[in-house]
């Protein structure tokens, strides 16, 4: 009982978080709009008493430019942890996400692969780089699978992806030297450091339908991943096919990835690292760990995305850059307790 | 007597050595060129010169010198000034990017030029330091190592330098003497018109990276009556946000092209820009384009400022 309570309330806690931070990074940015304003421009189209004067350009800037991106930030935030939280579950390894299963750095070779052809804007309008991306990591975790599915083996899985992942890293490199562009390049290198900055209400959807549709699927199925820790053996005398269920997960897993990829290009560590602090706060029972992982995600992009805009403002940083450098040492201080623990 | 003739060279000597840095001095021990930081010494004047960007070919080109060029690279849009364009043409092209340290030693060359300070990166072996070691003397466009905001007479500037290296005094003044005349010319047509407000852009989706303060296409954008709504900010071609491009409202916008990043992209996306769609530019489709090289230090300087005076307020 205490548990449930605990997990209701840091659901609760994480919400309330997620909102004000939320509004807080709507009303920062490199124009000035007073936060009295922002929260009357934001509540305006369902409650039109609170209409003032202000400029066309504020509400713009917070409509069109602050707003989506930090829903971006959530989207992406959500669905990078809900990935890393169902790899780790799924492939019984602590440190699986979307890059070491190779999804993120596929994505990223279709997207320079569709850049450097020129086809940036091309066939499917501003939906081809997604679209490519999303390929490029469905791709890379087919091969993975085609290496590694047939054994079913977690730790061949694992290492597949790594491989497969630095194939994939080293052919986008490989085309990036091949073309002759420097603009592409460095177009292609925001994207492997990853960043919110283009963030559109256009190009959310994709991403946010993805990301309810794994939500639900892996709330349903949370039962059947917490047999997984039984072992596949275990979990077929449960009365569960593991491999089967393992590749719908990672079929899963690549489509959050993708996406991902897709909006706000690479971003490090929150897959990695979410899924423990969601279950240090909750303990490993699937589906409260993955719910509070796509939360904390949330919260977390939002906030990384927040100080990317403030620490050398009136420039950013790649949001990816500050995951890494927040995440990582983050990351090494869990593994330090885990083993004193242990 | 002898005593004075001793005193005299003395001081003769400390007048020598006292010579503030940053100015040429010829001597009898060769032609001293302070480029770049750097203090080059030149013997005779380079016979078989190397020059690493396109920009600064043209300028030696310019300068009659295109014989006593032996090899070019990185070109920037492989269409020079017509005037120039059959003599550029004839020169080799080692490379479609830097070539490498090999290549540019096989030419035997005795002066190697750069353009940008990434002509002489050295994580590819090609710094000059390297150069100097083989004792070949480099020369780089001031552009890449100014302290202050780079103007057109940073390209005045490095025109002598490159004359006095050369030994094309001459033709250096000549071809000063015109880019400051067309200048003018400009400067004069546009003199009673008021300012129009630019925002130059360059490239970036997630932040849009365009010309600083310091930059040298602020100031062509200055003689020819616009105004750098980025004035304010320093450093070379700044990443600037989409807010403070919307919040300064630019009356026009200028897009800059490059092999592999062409304008029409640029137009298209800027126009379908939540932000940047509002801004009077765009409204009112405001655009022109200009080529990277023509707002590089580069003999298209007074091209650049009259283009830009041509699209800012109307045709002369």
């Amino acid at each position: 009982m205490t548990s449930r309570l605990r997990v209701f309330s840091v659901h609760c806690g994480l919400l309330i978080a997620l909102l004000a931070i939320g509004v807080f990074a709507v009303s920062l940015g490199s124009v000035h709009v007073p936060w009295t304003e922002v929260w009357r421009i934001l509540v305006e189209p369902v409650l039109p008493v609170v209409r003032g004067d202000w400029s066309p350009l504020r509400e713009a800037i917070v409509w069109n430019s602050r707003l989506p991106r930090v829903v971006t930030a959530v989207v992406v935030g959500a669905a990078l942890a809900l990935a890393g939280g169902v790899a780790q579950l799924v492939t019984a390894n602590p440190m699986a996400d979307p890059y070491l299963l190779g999804i993120s750095q596929g994505g990223g070779l279709g997207v320079c692969l569709v850049l450097v052809l020129g086809m940036g804007a091309g066939s499917f309008g501003m939906a081809t780089q997604p679209i490519a991306a999303f390929l490029g990591g469905l791709l890379a975790l087919a091969a993975v699978l085609a290496v590694a599915g047939r054994s079913g083996s977690v730790t061949s899985l694992v290492l597949g992806g790594l491989a497969i992942g630095q194939v994939a890293s080293a052919l986008t490199s490989l085309v990036l030297n091949l073309s002759a562009s420097g603009e592409q390049a460095k177009q292609i290198m925001f994207w492997t450091s990853g960043g919110l900055g283009s963030a559109r209400w256009e190009l959310l959807g994709v991403p946010s339908a993805v990301l309810m549709v794994a939500l639900v699927a892996a709330l349903v199925s949370g039962r059947w991943m917490n047999l997984l820790h039984a072992g596949d053996d275990g979990a077929a005398a449960l009365g569960l096919n593991a491999r089967r269920f393992r590749v719908g997960a990672l079929i899963g897993v690549s489509l959050l990835g993708g996406t991902s990829v897709a909006v706000a290009g690479g971003i490090a560590f929150v897959g990695l690292l979410v899924p423990h602090a969601a279950a240090f706060l909750v303990g490993a029972e699937a589906r409260a760990m993955l719910s509070v992982s796509a939360l904390l995600g949330a919260v977390f992009l939002v906030l990384a995305d927040l100080a990317a805009r403030m620490v050398v403002a009136p420039a950013e940083l790649p949001v990816g850059v500050l995951t890494a450098l927040v995440g990582g040492p983050l990351f090494l201080v869990m593994l330090r307790r885990h083993r004193r623990v242990g | 007597m002898r005593a004075l003739l001793v005193l005299m060279t003395v001081t003769l000597l400390a007048a020598g050595c006292s010579t503030p840095a940053g100015q040429d001095v010829s001597s009898g021990e060769g032609t001293h060129i302070r480029s770049c930081g750097r203090e080059e010494v030149f013997d005779h004047p380079p016979q078989r010169i190397v020059s690493l960007n396109q920009h600064a070919t043209e300028i030696l080109v310019a300068l009659g010198l295109s014989d006593r060029i032996v090899g070019t690279a990185y070109p920037d849009d492989n269409a020079p000034p017509p005037e120039l364009a059959q003599e550029y043409n004839d020169i080799p092209l080692l490379s479609q990017d830097y070539p490498s340290m090999e290549r540019i030693l096989e030419t035997e060359p005795d002066l190697v030029v750069g353009g940008f300070s990434t002509a002489f990166d050295d994580t590819e072996g090609r710094d000059r330091d390297s150069f100097e070691e083989l004792g070949i003397p480099t020369m780089l466009l001031s552009e890449s190592c100014a302290e202050e905001p780079v103007s057109m007479d940073t390209l005045l500037s490095d025109i002598d330098k490159f004359g006095k290296a050369m030994d094309v005094r001459d033709a250096a003044e000549r071809v000063s003497t015109d880019i400051k005349r067309r200048v003018r010319a400009v400067e004069q047509r546009v003199a009673n018109e008021d300012p129009v407000d630019v925002f130059v852009y360059d490239s970036g989706e997630q932040a849009p990276k365009t010309l600083g303060g310091e930059d040298l296409g602020t100031d062509a954008l200055r003689r020819a009556g616009g105004r750098n709504v980025f004035a304010d900010f320093g450093g070379t071609f700044p990443d600037v946000s989409w807010e403070q491009v919307a919040a300064r409202k630019p009356e026009s916008i200028v897009l800059i092209s490059y092999l592999g990043s062409p304008a029409e992209g640029k137009r298209a996306y800027l126009s379908g820009h939540p932000l940047v769609s509002g801004t009077p530019a765009v409204r009112g489709n405001r655009f022109s384009t200009i080529p990277l090289v023509d707002l590089s230090e580069s003999i298209r300087f007074p091209d650049a400022v009259e283009k830009l005076a041509d699209e800012l307020h109307g045709a002369s």
